[in-house]
């Protein structure tokens, strides 16, 4: 193609190369701190209110990437992200321990519900997590599932274990729809179906309907249904291009009296989302 | 003293899946000559237009021009020859800038405005016609641009394929007057094929004939073609359109080509003896031969046009008019055949 | 159904109004979308001549698997671009990932079979005595090609318009190889899918309008171009 466009072609096209490289170069050297993190705390907003406060308290200019947690993790492995902010323990769990991260630090939770028809044909209302859940065994009621891998995925799973020892995978009352958290609860208002979410997403779910959604919180409050944040840093070691300074920093910032305040103090319609339990508060 | 002749061929052959399309021994064009390159269809007019042209190699042979042999696409040789295919293509743009273009990529700006105007008017194309676009054209008018975006180049050397074929009248002449302008002026050489071969043989200073793929270079009159075919008493014979036979003497071989001269047919009352044979035609035209400006007369017997010398045109007391019948005859050894 | 109504009247509000976030995006998918339609459109072109002009053993093959690529899905794209840019990737350190320059490589493998398939076809449907005239004219190569460029000119733009809309409309590259970054990478479609996400369906409307409005200026500044031509 050289003789085409001529001599200078080529020159042309190493110097657009070579400008794409520097400008793409100098944004990796002393860059913001990249975080691979799940929906959930973006969709909520929770993100958005909190960086300009990390900003002003530590300096640091905090970016995102809010991925399923399955995603999250892959990128915090191939060394794309400096820090991640997930809610999946048990494979952080394993992800700290294959040396993929370090200081994996608990430092808030939310919870999770059960929702359903109003109308209940399984009859779970007031029943505790693993009495809904064998409840909606027993009378083989539609329960549509994130499927997707995601953290709230992941806890749907370990709960079906726990309680019936069983995922109902190839059951025909149970659907997996592979979508985020809305698209979920979508679904299951369609199907009139239970769902297991998270708070934050139903609040915004109940908000969009004007308040009065066909799907109401049927069963909370347990233990089994908390739902655990962890800041992890990505091993340095692994990967030499992550900032750890920067993430270990961050970090610390959400486990300390002011960070822990903020996001006690952050609302979504009014309503408090996400309770600080970092170790020392 | 000889001049070098501008183009010349030499064993040139083409092969074309497996089948020889054009076979020529030795073939030259010489500078400032008009040359007609006719015959009928599928005789490799185009084919020998296109490897005069450089835009095609040839299987075997050499092309010369110039005195130095080249090869297809030759930088130097290529800016100098040009060639109109038979179907005007014109680029789709309009009429100036199609005129211009061969202008503009050999890079001569210069007075562009007024070589434009200058070929148009060779072309008789009235300036309003510069705006027009290539869709908006006849196809007359169409072959007269493709030809002006050619004669702009004042080239050395211009190759015509059919140029009046398919155009209306008054666009072949403006075709044929700006032909014989540009040898004028420019001294341009060219080479024009045409199946029309009165039109060729009254515009060009030579005519080549050509047929299935060889060169035959004489004069094209009369020519008759094969296959021979024997009546009941063993004299081979071609029948005509409307019944009639001419005979001819033993041809040397099942494709061999006869020719009558002119001179040779004769008209006659008289019923024919037993060495001369006779056709019955119409006389479509009558016309002066422009080398020896003598009379002569186009009949029409079947199908085939023949041309026959008559020194006076005076026949039975009678002047020679389009649309008489009359006889000829010829004799039978005065028939020649050409080498296949 | 409220939505779309809604999020008519919010496509106003947002343009109007200048919304910061939306302008963001705008000028996110305009960068991405100018830096991939430049590098296709300038290899993809002559490529796709040569693909419709060269008679090649093989060609029917080449022009087979070109005619395959236009099918690939973007979010395959973005996961194979994602592989090579990632920092475990072999282009790692140009630090491309979450990049709009990232989004623009995949943005180009997304292209370049359009362009290069159309222009192909463009070119093929060339009257064959383009050449014969252009050669009995004197042109070079260089010159046939580009004449030959200028006289398949509306096909060409037919490439770069439906390889156009292919890059502006996509989602699975800006998100995978973007990331969705606010103010970064962050672009109309992706703005969209995290709207929509977000139960934001409103949003989600207004959005895809105002990219609808950019597709409809480019389609009727073009709209000249095909008029002169």
């Amino acid at each position: 193609m050289k003789h085409l466009y001529g001599k200078p072609f080529p020159t042309i096209l190493s110097l657009l190369f070579a400008v794409l490289l520097c400008a793409s170069a100098s944004q990796a050297e002393q860059g913001p701190l990249m975080m691979a993190t799940t929906t959930s705390t973006d969709n909520t907003g929770l993100l958005e209110y909190m960086a300009p406060l990390v900003k002003e308290a530590t300096g640091i200019e905090l970016k995102w990437v809010a991925t399923g947690t399955g995603q999250a993790l892959k990128l915090g492995e191939n060394c794309d992200a400096d820090v991640l902010m997930v809610h999946a323990p048990a494979a952080e769990k394993a992800f700290v321990e294959a040396g993929f991260g370090l200081n994996r630090r608990q430092f808030m939770y939310n919870d999770f519900i059960i929702i359903g028809p109003e109308a209940d044909p399984a009859g779970i209302k007031g029943k505790d997590t693993c009495g809904a859940f064998k409840a909606v065994l027993d009378s083989k009621a539609v329960f549509v599932s994130r499927g997707d891998d995601s953290g709230t995925h992941k806890k749907e799973l370990a709960l079906w274990n726990d309680c019936v020892n069983a995922v109902p995978d190839k059951e025909g009352w149970y659907r997996q729809a592979g979508q985020g958290m809305l698209a979920t609860i979508n679904i299951a208002g369609e199907q009139t179906g239970y769902t297991l979410t998270d708070r934050g997403t139903y609040i915004s779910y109940e908000a969009n309907l004007g308040g009065n959604p066909p799907l109401r919180i049927l069963s909370e409050g347990d233990q089994k249904l908390l739902n655990q944040y962890s800041v992890i840093e990505v091993n340095p070691e692994r990967c030499p291009k992550a900032q750890q300074e920067l993430a270990r920093k961050f970090g610390d910032w959400l486990v300390s009296k002011e960070g822990q305040n903020a996001i006690a103090a952050f609302k979504l319609e009014g309503k408090q989302l996400f309770f600080p339990n970092a170790e020392g508060n | 003293m000889t001049r070098e002749p501008l183009l010349r061929l030499r064993d040139v052959r083409q092969v074309y899946n497996d089948r020889t399309v054009l076979d020529v021994a030795e073939l030259s064009i010489d500078p400032g000559t008009i040359t007609g390159l006719s015959g009928p269809n599928g005789s490799g007019k185009s084919t020998l237009l296109k490897i005069l042209s450089l835009s095609e190699r040839c299987t075997s042979g050499t092309v010369y021009f110039q005195g130095r042999a080249v090869l297809p696409f030759d930088a130097e040789a290529h800016q100098q020859i040009t060639m109109l295919p038979q179907v005007p293509h014109l680029l789709t743009r309009n009429v100036f800038n199609n005129i211009a273009y061969g202008l503009k990529i050999r890079g001569r700006k210069t007075g562009l405005r007024d070589n434009v105007a200058a070929a148009m008017d060779l072309v008789g194309l009235d300036s309003s016609f510069a705006a027009r676009q290539w869709h908006q054209l006849s196809g007359g008018e169409a072959q007269r641009v493709a030809l002006a975006a050619r004669l702009v180049l004042k080239p050395l050397c211009l190759l015509l394929d059919e140029p009046t074929a398919s155009v209306d009248m008054e666009s072949a002449r403006a075709i044929r007057r700006a032909i014989l302008l540009a040898r004028k002026e420019w001294g341009t050489t060219l080479v024009i094929t045409s199946h029309n071969q009165s039109w060729l043989n009254d515009l060009c200073d030579s005519v080549i004939y050509q047929y299935n793929g060889r060169i035959l270079d004489c004069s094209l009159e009369n020519i008759l073609l094969g296959p021979w075919l024997k009546n009941d008493r063993q004299e081979f014979c071609k029948k005509l359109a409307d019944g009639q036979f001419i005979l001819v003497p033993s041809p040397p071989g099942p494709d061999s080509i006869a020719v009558i001269a002119p001179e040779v047919l004769k008209l006659t009352n008289a019923l024919p003896d037993h060495a001369a044979h006779t056709l019955t035609g119409t006389v479509i035209g009558i016309y002066l031969d422009r080398h020896s400006s003598e009379p002569r007369i186009h009949v029409v017997c079947g199908d085939h046009r023949l041309v026959a010398n008559v020194p006076d045109l005076n026949f039975n007391g009678k002047a020679l008019l389009p649309g008489q019948t009359v006889t000829l005859h010829y004799l039978l050894e005065n028939i020649t055949w050409l080498m296949k | 159904m409220e939505f779309i109504l809604e999020g008519l009247a919010k496509a106003f509000v947002l343009l109007l109004q200048g919304d910061q976030e939306t302008y963001s995006a705008v000028w996110a998918t305009v960068q991405a979308a100018s830096m991939s339609m430049t590098v296709s459109l300038l290899i993809g072109i002559p490529l796709g001549y040569l693909l419709g002009y060269l008679n090649f053993p093989g060609k029917k093959g080449v022009r087979t698997v070109v005619d395959t690529l236009l099918s690939l899905p973007t979010v395959f794209i973005g996961l194979l671009v994602y592989a090579f840019i990632s920092n475990r990737g072999p282009l790692g350190e140009f630090g491309l990932l979450f990049t709009l320059t990232g989004i623009a490589v995949g943005q180009t493998i997304l292209a370049l079979p359009v362009v290069i398939a159309l222009t192909a076809t463009a070119v093929e449907s060339l009257d064959r005595s383009l050449r014969l005239t252009l050669i009995s004219l004197g042109s070079s190569q260089k010159q046939i090609f580009l004449t030959s460029v200028v006289e398949a000119r509306l096909g060409i733009l037919i490439a770069a318009i439906t390889a156009s809309a292919r890059v502006l409309t996509e989602v699975g590259i800006s998100m995978m190889v973007g990331g969705n970054i606010k103010w970064d990478t962050r672009t109309i479609t992706t703005a969209i899918a995290l709207e929509t996400n977000k139960g934001q369906f409103a949003s989600g409307i207004a959005l895809g309008l105002v990219l609808l409005a950019i597709a409809f200026v480019i389609s009727f500044s073009l709209s000249f171009l095909r008029r002169r031509t």
